[in-house]
């Protein structure tokens, strides 16, 4: 790759291929110039490869209204498809609502794993609406879902982070995002149901 | 000033048959011993340049700067030259 000149006339066509540069034949006259073209392509790759992951999820993080906290190094590819599968969530919202703005409510008092905030902050943004109507019931019971939810979603980000390496590319394919989406998901509802009881309690006490 | 030359205008008036690479709108002297020094000692052989880089502007634009030194405004003047003329008889 270092050297093109030793390349081959199709090896340096599928090079510029790749690069998506537009070009004719690589033939005597043209290889100078698609050579030179390649190289300056190769080292805007890189550069820009450096800069795109942080601007990126500052754009996350500034949407997400609840906290700002730092990006870790592991999950740079996974804000960007948090935004993608904003659509798919909406679906998911209204089955969802009791127990999500339970988690929802939940990333403001809590000092957590930075990945249990990224996977609560998606469902807390399709769910803000309806966070308000259910809040008083919810935010007496963070406590005991934190910890459960919070070793589920530790084994999330070792899968998650394992999926990022060998890909090579910076996104993660979008239904693999949506399962693990699902996954904890449904953990979260079967933990809210085995506790139904403890939340009148507290909401007794309220008042 | 009009916006084409009358370099422009002669060249692309009628078939380029055997006329040097001076001939080229945008190419002088200078430009001209240069890419004749290349092998591009006919405005045929830029024309065939021309041809495999498939008729793309920024493609062109950068050869032609690369093997003579010209400067935007002559690339401009030679890519377009070539280009009306393709248009008219290619």
């Amino acid at each position: 790759m270092s050297n093109l000149s030793s390349m081959s006339d199709q090896e340096l066509t599928s090079l510029l291929d790749q690069y998506e540069i537009k070009h004719g034949p690589v033939v005597g006259s043209t290889r100078k110039l698609y050579e030179k073209k390649l190289l300056d392509i190769m080292s805007k790759e890189e550069k820009r490869g450096n800069v795109k992951k942080p601007s990126s999820d500052k754009t996350y993080y500034r949407e997400e209204e609840t906290e700002t906290f730092f990006p870790h190094p592991a999950h740079h590819t996974a804000p960007i498809h948090y935004e993608d599968f904003s659509d798919g969530d909406n679906r998911y919202s209204n089955a969802q609502t009791k127990y999500s703005s339970v988690t929802s409510t939940k990333t403001s008092p809590l000092s957590g794993s930075p990945w249990k905030r990224e996977e609560f902050g998606d469902s807390s943004r399709q769910l803000y609406s309806t966070e308000a109507t259910c809040r008083n019931v919810s935010q007496s019971n963070p406590s005991p879902l934190t910890s459960s939810t919070a070793s589920a979603s530790r084994a999330a980000p070792a899968r998650s982070g394992q999926e990022k390496a060998p890909q090579g590319t910076r996104y993660i394919p979008l239904w693999f995002q949506f399962l693990v989406f699902l996954m904890f998901a449904g953990f979260l509802y079967y933990i809210f149901t085995s506790m139904e009881t403890p939340p009148k309690k507290h909401f007794e006490i309220k008042n | 000033m009009s916006s084409t030359s009358q370099k422009h205008k002669e060249f692309v008036a009628e078939p380029m048959g055997e006329k040097p690479v001076t001939a080229l709108a945008g190419i002088g002297e200078a430009l001209g011993g240069r890419l004749e020094s290349n092998g591009f000692d006919k405005a045929y052989v830029v024309l065939g340049q021309f041809l495999v880089l498939k008729k793309e502007e920024e493609l062109f634009r950068d050869w032609l700067k690369d093997t003579c030194g010209a400067n935007s405004k002559q690339q401009k003047d030679c890519f377009s030259c070539l280009k009306e003329w393709c248009d008219s008889f290619l």
